[in-house]
């Protein structure tokens, strides 16, 4: 670990606690800034930045950009935040340091989460660990190694963030008090030392003493004069080799030619001498002493003068015009909201399953999941109005669209059956998959720039789409399985299980119309970008395993080689094979989509499949002793003169009289 | 039951539809150890595969009893059928999505092309495909013919070229690498079967997971030659054998990647790519081309991710790149030819098509009843 950094980051913070209003926070938290070649507003930065280092979007209480601001002003309020999360206690071993922290006020350690102060002891050693990983070969790194890495890489990051500002603090090690020196700088004698803003203008001023510094001989020859001469251009040219590779790019560059964003550090030595970029960049800088002094209006003018720099040098940038609306979007938190009412609306709509008979819970329950609803449409309409793409580009948006559209579908159903079966598979599944989303979120930015070949709004509103529009009427089938299932096994009577039965078929159909369509845009889309419509890739796979599933399904069911507890459970292995589509093939790392997959990933997919295979044994299991305790089934009596070989009659319609 | 039965059968459908579900499964996990290609080969083009000591039914030969399937069943079934035209829609454009992956199968092409930037080519390569070339000089212009390495197999005889010559198959690998002796006199070497680099036996490898890695070679028998009776060739060689024959002339034997001509001579001016602001993400690949066809026909075209040239039945994508020692950066084209590109197309749309009627009609049908029943 850089031991300068360290202590440029420690020794330099400002000992002033201080904080911006809630007006200034906002409008700071709205400033555009580059965050792995997306422009962002500066609120999404901080969550990232906290998320990956914690794996938290918020710090207890405290907002992202609350928590950003501190680090970037002032580092040492911050050092005793738990906010590196490390996974493997083979590190904090490996560090030399204790693997839980206790913290005040609270009755049990930390295990998960460290504070700065708590692994500073421990730094050398953890840079240490990170050399010996970084030397072997990515497949040979164990768990230690790679955690080791990561811990360390978000280490240095909080340290490059936490000087940022470090050139408008006093540099260390900096002897300034030759009165000479002082004089030909034009600096007052100050107890609290110089910063590097303040010395760089002034440093060519020292050329001819120290070109006349007899550099052969013994220091203790020089004079005074020469040697903090020396020492200061020294610490100079130290600083700025240090203070490169900013994680700050909130300048944006020159106006022609390729984007660049700047660091305030890097533009206020802007080569060119770009005279409005230099000027943005002492602005920013001086939210460092705005903050020092508590003074929430000149944060407030400086951050208004880089937001109306950054207006004017980039006015038709998408991502620019949308950082205000983004950082709105981020506090509007519409899909957490989303959740409690899907949570509400999903309790109500199960006692209405279950046999409530007030209409004013069946109507709350209504309401509710149509404004958890709304808050969910409403969180995806702002998706597609910052990235200027269609809802789902990445597995987090693959979620939040599936969850909506099994929601729009399962209200449908509601809408004709007004038995609260529809709210109840609704609400719980569009529940479901936001927090299955948020899971995801916790891997990086949502919202991130799509590779080349993948940059096309075209395919990806029909393709991606289609496909998981496919998903989501196989999923919600699924759902209808279970409760079919689960009805069958209570007793209910024909009438009841048909009212699952019938909207269980339709989705089935809406789910294969579109996963077959889907799966074959998929085919058109990589003709037109590789040439062949077919490839066998494993994703490719997974979709027409869906249709393929499905088809057999309906087949199986018109052969009469299964009734309605057949379809019921084909209809749930039809979710295990839908999220082996959906994720599992993306485990197999091979192919074109292999993507985002994570241990959190991992663990949830085989939890999953385990879950609904006990599912299934339990449901035969259970049906077997019943029928052999003499219960009649109750399964619906469907005529028992199923043709065994439908030759001579057209059974592809109306088989059963709800096919679809 | 009678062979029309049989083809007719929904159970028959069932069997198939599962099964291909079966074999995607099974050749998608074989993709993790073995490749794309080898699982496409062993699982999905295939008629019979083994697995331990069971023959089992290949990919294609489901795909075949699905499509006799379609084809019978749409026949028995569907003659009353004429109130469920979406049910029709879908198994007609099913039987054209297979009739088009089949004709892809047997009549499309795939190759590369990879340019210098100012540099051109009217030639293709495949990247998995193997020739064995026999280029000739006849009245001072270079006359080059080849055999498809796919088409021979052990004890084969073939010629290609010069009539006079013949050759018969040794030995021959799909994968494999070389070896010979060192230090040899010429007498010595004389001995030895004719190799352009003094191979004289292979080691055979297992395939790799990416078909452009296998490197074959191949031992033949030759007749009509002065020089030789035996060659041994390999794909990692640079060169050619020379066969002197017997009048005198001389030809030059190579194992090399397949190479197809071009309806067109294509010269690479630029090729740029962009990544976005202050991160390593590609944003875009594009490559400027000059096209020349015909005498004076040129024009200027540019081909990016997902905007391919189209020609002639030939297309062109922007598929990769690569910078040399010098930095010089080289575009890498996919190529492809295939005529019956657009039936899964038309397949895609007709099935969906009928799909979604029949999805809507079954609906409308489920409303009147509960009307009725209401």
């Amino acid at each position: 670990m850089n031991r300068l950094l360290i202590l440029l980051f420690v020794s330099l913070a400002s000992v002033l606690p201080a904080e911006m209003s809630k007006k200034t926070l906002k409008a700071w938290g709205e400033l555009p800034v580059l965050h792995e070649g997306r422009v962002m507003p500066l609120d999404s930065k901080a969550r990232l930045t906290l998320l990956q280092f914690s794996g938290r979007g918020k710090l207890g209480k405290e907002p992202a950009i609350s928590w950003y601001s501190r680090l970037l002003f002032d580092a040492e309020t911050t050092f005793d935040d738990l906010i590196f999360m490390i996974n493997h206690p083979g590190v904090l071993e490996g560090m030399g340091v204790e693997t839980e922290q206790f913290v005040e006020g609270e009755r049990k350690p930390s295990t998960r989460r460290f504070s700065f102060n708590h692994l500073q002891p421990g730094l050398p050693k953890l840079e240490e660990l990170a050399r010996q990983a970084f030397e072997k070969e990515e497949d040979k790194r164990d768990l230690v190694d790679k955690e080791s890495l990561r811990v360390f890489n978000n280490i240095d990051l909080y340290l490059r963030t936490g000087s940022v500002f470090a050139h408008t603090r006093p540099l260390p090690m900096v002897e300034l008090s030759d009165a000479e020196l002082l004089a030909m700088l034009e600096l007052q004698p100050s107890e609290r030392g110089y910063s590097y803003q303040t010395l760089q203008p002034r440093i060519v001023r020292l050329t001819p003493v120290l070109k006349e510094i007899p550099t052969q001989e013994n220091p203790n020859t020089w004079t005074e004069l020469q040697r903090q001469s020396f020492s200061l251009a020294a610490a100079m040219f130290d600083f700025r080799r240090r203070m490169t590779d900013q994680p700050l790019p909130i300048l944006a560059g020159p106006p022609h030619g390729e984007q660049t964003w700047l660091a305030p550090l890097d533009a206020l030595h802007d080569p060119d001498g770009d005279t409005e970029l230099i000027a943005a960049a002492e602005a920013i800088s001086k939210m460092q002493l705005g903050w020092n002094a508590q003074d929430d209006e000149a944060m407030m003018e400086h951050i208004e003068a880089v937001s109306g720099f950054t207006e004017r040098r980039l006015p038709e940038l998408h991502a620019v015009q949308m950082a205000d609306k983004e950082a709105r979007f981020n506090r509007a938190d519409y899909f957490n909201k989303a959740k409690v009412y899907y949570l509400l609306g999903f309790f109500l709509a199960t006692a209405v399953l279950f046999g409530a008979r007030s209409k004013a819970i069946y109507y709350t329950a209504w309401a509710l999941s149509s404004w958890a609803l709304l808050l969910h449409l409403t969180g995806l309409g702002w998706r597609i109005a910052i990235t200027a793409r269609p809802p789902v580009t990445n597995l987090y948006g693959t979620f939040l669209f599936v969850g909506l559209v099994c929601l729009v579908l399962a209200m449908l159903v509601e809408a004709f059956q007004k038995d609260g079966l529809g709210l109840f598979a609704g609400s719980f599944v569009a529940m479901s998959f936001l927090f299955v989303a948020e899971r995801f979120a916790v891997e990086g930015d949502t919202m991130h720039k799509l590779q080349a070949v993948l940059a096309t709004n075209f395919w990806l509103s029909t393709h991606v789409i289609a496909v998981t529009m496919g998903y989501a009427g196989v999923w919600i089938a699924g759902v209808f399985g279970h409760i079919w299932l689960v009805q069958y096994l209570l007793g209910k009577d024909s009438k009841q299980l048909k009212k699952v039965q019938m909207p269980m078929d339709g989705v089935l159909g809406f789910g294969l119309t579109f996963a077959f369509l889907g799966t074959m845009l998929g085919g058109v889309w990589a003709d037109q970008s590789w040439g062949r419509f077919w490839g066998w890739d494993p994703k490719e796979n997974g979709a027409l395993l869906i249709v393929l599933w499905t088809a057999a399904l309906y087949h199986a069911r018109i052969a009469g080689m299964i009734k309605e507890r057949g379809m019921a459970i084909g209809n749930v292995i039809g979710c295990i094979v839908v999220l082996v589509a959906w994720l599992g093939v993306n485990l197999l790392g091979v192919g074109l989509h292999s993507y985002g997959f994570t241990k959190t990933m991992y663990t949830g997919f085989f939890g999953y499949i385990f879950i609904e295979s006990v599912f299934l044994i339990a449901v035969v299991v259970l049906d077997i002793l019943r029928k052999r305790d003499g219960e009649a089934p109750s399964a619906p009596s469907e005529p028992e003169q199923t043709p065994k070989e439908p030759l001579e009659t057209p059974p592809l319609h109306e088989p059963t009289g709800n096919l679809l | 039951m009678s062979a029309f039965k049989f083809l007719s059968s929904i159970k028959l459908t069932v069997f198939c539809l599962l099964w291909l579900a079966v074999l995607t499964v099974w050749g998608t996990v074989y993709q993790v150890d073995n490749g794309i290609y080898q699982a496409q080969e062993r699982f999905f083009d295939s008629i019979f595969f083994r697995f331990l000591i069971f023959p089992l039914p290949g990919g294609m030969l489901t795909m075949m009893l699905l499509f006799f399937n379609l084809c019978v069943s749409f026949f028995v079934h569907y003659q009353a059928g004429w109130r469920m035209p979406g049910l029709m829609l879908t198994h007609l454009g099913l039987i054209l999505l297979l009739l088009g992956g089949f004709f892809t199968k047997v009549t499309g092409l795939e190759a590369s092309v990879s340019l210098l930037e100012g540099e051109g080519s009217n030639v293709a390569v495949s990247r998995s495909d193997w020739e064995i070339s026999v280029a000739e000089e006849l009245h001072s212009v270079r006359e080059i013919q080849a055999v498809d390495f796919s088409d021979l197999k052990k004890r084969k005889r073939f010629h290609v070229g010069n009539p006079d010559l013949r050759f018969r198959v040794v030995e021959l690998h799909r994968n494999t690498s070389a070896r010979g002796p060192k230090d040899l006199t010429d007498e010595q070497r004389a001995e030895l079967p004719l190799s352009p680099t003094g191979i004289t036996e292979f080691v055979p490898k297992r395939l790799a997971k990416e078909p452009p890695d296998n490197i074959p070679g191949i031992r033949l028998e030759v007749e009509g030659a002065k020089n030789a009776t035996e060659m041994v060739l390999w794909g990692g060689d640079q060169q050619a054998a020379a066969l002197e024959l017997e009048d005198g002339s001389a030809v030059f034997v190579m194992l090399r990647r397949k190479r197809f001509e071009l309806p067109l001579f294509m010269e690479l001016r630029d090729f740029r790519r962009t990544y976005y602001p202050g991160s390593n993400v590609p944003e875009d690949y594009r490559s400027l081309i000059t096209v020349y066809q015909g005498e004076d026909s040129q024009r200027e075209v540019v081909i990016k991710m997902n905007h391919p040239f189209r020609n002639n039945g030939w297309t062109f994508f922007q598929q990769s790149f690569a910078v040399m020692d010098d930095q010089a950066e080289q575009s890498v084209f996919a190529v492809t030819r295939n005529f019956g590109r657009l039936i899964p197309y038309w397949g895609t749309g007709v099935t969906s098509l009928g799909l979604a009627l029949h999805f809507l009609q079954m609906q409308l049908m489920q409303l009147k009843r509960r009307r009725k029943s209401a």
